[in-house]
């Protein structure tokens, strides 16, 4: 059966629908939250009260073929509100000194890995969204913008933002690193 | 080294390297927990329908020592037979609360009063009089009761006037007061299947866009309990204004509602299984009529509904109780159809048919299963008129509205033929319930 079928029977209250909806995107949810959130008990805890929510809410949603959309706006506004309760608790990240050597020794995809790891984690959570939702979760940016409720123009700027960040870190141009990047609160 | 031209590119599968990991260690935990959440109705209101029990719960037995068990058994033995006895000479047997009964009393209003009528021999008795001024009298399912409004000063919030609900025995005893704040006139009451809860409806502030209609209010529908005077609000909807009980068992219900001030029919388990959309909510809120008064046929296999859409309002359709197969129902050409009430027996259907969008006429009867001919019953009236079913599906009970008879109309639904009660009462009636002979 198509995705809308399942919504359509897990919408009816089927819980073997949704357990198969669950199936299909729990891995890349929890990638998302873990993105956003860089702590995978957080992100559990968001993913799940996500999921939760989208089962108690889901007979409330008009189009099933918008269940993806609004479950990525779900999980990532779960995060999102976990970051805010959470405030409080400021983290603090060192990075690692952009021009040290170790960025530069290692090549190939495990330096970009570690180097973009790095990177994000340098970028508010708000940025992280934008990143989760348009490059990891595939949105098209109108759609990111209208999931956290933003304007189109900050949703671009947060992009444009976060990839300059990060591209500088990756390849390797300490001079425009932005101020921002170099170790941050994260909440 | 990531070049800044295949960056972005190559981001994607990079953060999918990075962060995908699997299908996550908390799946099953995580759909057991959504096994025992339940879900939230069919509207983003932050209210939802709770799970109900229509069937009283008894209360579990004291453990008793069990030496004492033989001395006791013996004495409830003794006494079980001696009640067996009484009641079987005593005790009438009560009709369910769906499907044909015997024909009781016809309670109505009369003059601030509530009379029962005997539709054979003619004959009436107060059933409540005094001071109140009492009206809109109401039988329970199984014929013991009669639920009323009496009204009390004050306005509500609606401009309507304020009464309280009372419940009184049909042999007079005990009266009652069961609701512990007024209502609003523009409420609606009707009794649960189980006899024992009253379902009343009062219009509240609403959360839909819908503009103007005053059937754009959301409705609180409560379940008070005539015995211990709790009260539970299932639900508040935007746009409810009746719920109808599902036969056989009263288990579910249908309703309409307004979502995003639209339209739609609903049905709901009252053990908070989720609601379920019998029509999509697309009739815009100011057709008013649309799914008003739905009624469900004698066995609830199916849906009797006024249907209006953007090119107007109102034919009767009807459908499956599950939402499918809708359709119009004995289309005549045009004409004003709606109101239908299913005769008790699920033989016939008699709803109200203007056709040609003429002058007023009045009730037709047709059979429920779409065949045959559409049979002109009852008078012809300049207006409208609130009707009902006998129990036993031998009449028709007419009282016109429009204030051209203070008496009610008796309708053979075989030829249409019609005589009036022998007296006269205001615009509220209803028919008792009472078990079927043998």
């Amino acid at each position: 059966m198509d995705q809308r079928g399942t919504v359509e029977r897990a919408r009816r209250g089927d819980h073997d629908a949704f357990a198969s909806l669950i199936d299909v995107h729990l891995a890349r949810l929890d990638a998302a939250a873990r993105l956003i959130l860089r702590d995978p008990e957080l992100a559990r805890d968001a993913v799940q009260e996500a999921l939760i929510r989208a089962w108690r809410d889901l007979p409330g949603l008009r189009d099933p073929d918008r269940f993806d959309a609004w479950l990525h706006r779900l999980t990532v506004n779960a995060c999102l509100d976990l970051v805010r309760r959470r405030r409080r608790r400021v983290i603090e990240v060192e990075l690692s000194p952009i021009d040290s050597p170790a960025a530069h020794d290692v090549a190939g995809d495990l330096a970009d890995r570690q180097m973009l790891e790095e990177a994000l984690a340098g970028l508010s959570p708000g940025h992280r969204a934008v990143v989760a939702l348009h490059y990891l979760l595939g949105m098209p940016l109108p759609e990111v913008a209208a999931s956290l409720r933003i304007p189109i123009g900050t949703a671009k700027s947060r992009l444009h933002y976060a990839l300059g960040a990060m591209r500088t870190v990756v390849t390797a141009e300490p001079e425009s690193v932005p101020a921002a990047v170099a170790g941050r609160n994260l909440a | 080294m990531t070049t800044p031209r295949r960056f972005e590119g190559d981001l994607p599968a990079l953060l999918a390297d990075l962060y995908l990991a699997g299908m996550p260690d908390y799946r099953d935990d995580l759909v057991q927990r959504i096994e025992r959440t339940p879900q939230r109705p069919a509207w983003t209101l932050p209210e939802r329908w709770l799970p109900v029990e229509l069937v009283t719960s008894r209360t579990p037995a004291a453990r008793v020592p069990w030496r004492q068990i033989g001395v006791l058994a013996l004495i409830a033995l003794l006494l079980a037979a001696a009640l067996a006895a009484y009641i079987g000479s005593h005790q009438a047997r009560l009709p369910a609360p769906f499907g044909p009964a015997g024909n009781g009393f016809i309670p109505f209003a009369k003059s601030g009063d509530i009379y029962l009528g005997d539709p054979v021999s003619g004959g009436t008795h107060p059933l409540v009089t005094g001071p109140g001024d009492d009206k809109s009298p109401v039988s329970s399912p199984d014929g013991t009761r009669i639920a009323f409004n009496r009204s009390v000063p004050g306005t509500a919030a609606d401009g309507t006037a304020l009464f309280d609900t009372y419940v009184v025995n049909v042999d007079g005893s005990g009266l009652s007061r069961v609701s512990f704040t007024p209502i609003a006139d523009s409420s609606r009451l009707s009794w649960a299947p189980d006899s024992r809860r009253l379902a009343i409806i009062q219009k509240v502030a609403g959360t839909s866009g819908c503009q103007g209609p005053s059937n754009c209010l959301a409705g609180k529908f409560d379940l008070v309990d005539t015995a211990s005077g709790a009260s539970q609000t299932v639900a508040t909807v935007d746009g409810l204004d009746f719920v109808q009980f599902r036969p056989p068992d009263g288990r579910e219900l249908m309703y309409r509602a307004l979502v995003d001030g639209k339209w739609g029919m609903f049905a709901v388990g009252l053990d908070g299984s989720p609601v379920r959309t019998l029509a999509q909510p697309n009739v815009p809120g100011e057709m008013g009529l649309s799914f008003h008064a739905a009624m469900y046929s004698a066995d609830g296999q199916r849906i009797f509904y006024e249907h209006g859409d953007a090119g107007g309002c109102c034919q009767l359709w009807v459908m499956n109780a599950d939402g499918t197969g809708a359709h119009e129902f004995m289309p005549l050409g045009p004409a004003w159809d709606g109101n239908a009430v299913p005769s008790p027996d699920g033989q016939w259907v008699a709803y109200w048919h203007n056709p040609n969008d003429g002058p007023i006429h009045g009730i037709s009867i047709a059979r429920a299963d779409e065949t045959g001919r559409l049979l002109a019953a009852g008078p012809v009236l300049p207006g409208f008129g609130h009707y009902l079913w006998a129990p036993d599906s031998s009449k028709i009970l007419l009282f016109p509205n429009d204030g051209s008879s203070g008496r009610a109309f008796l309708i053979d639904p075989h030829d249409g033929s019609f005589k009036t009660v022998a007296w006269d009462s205001d615009g509220d009636l209803d028919w008792q319930r009472i078990a079927l002979p043998g």
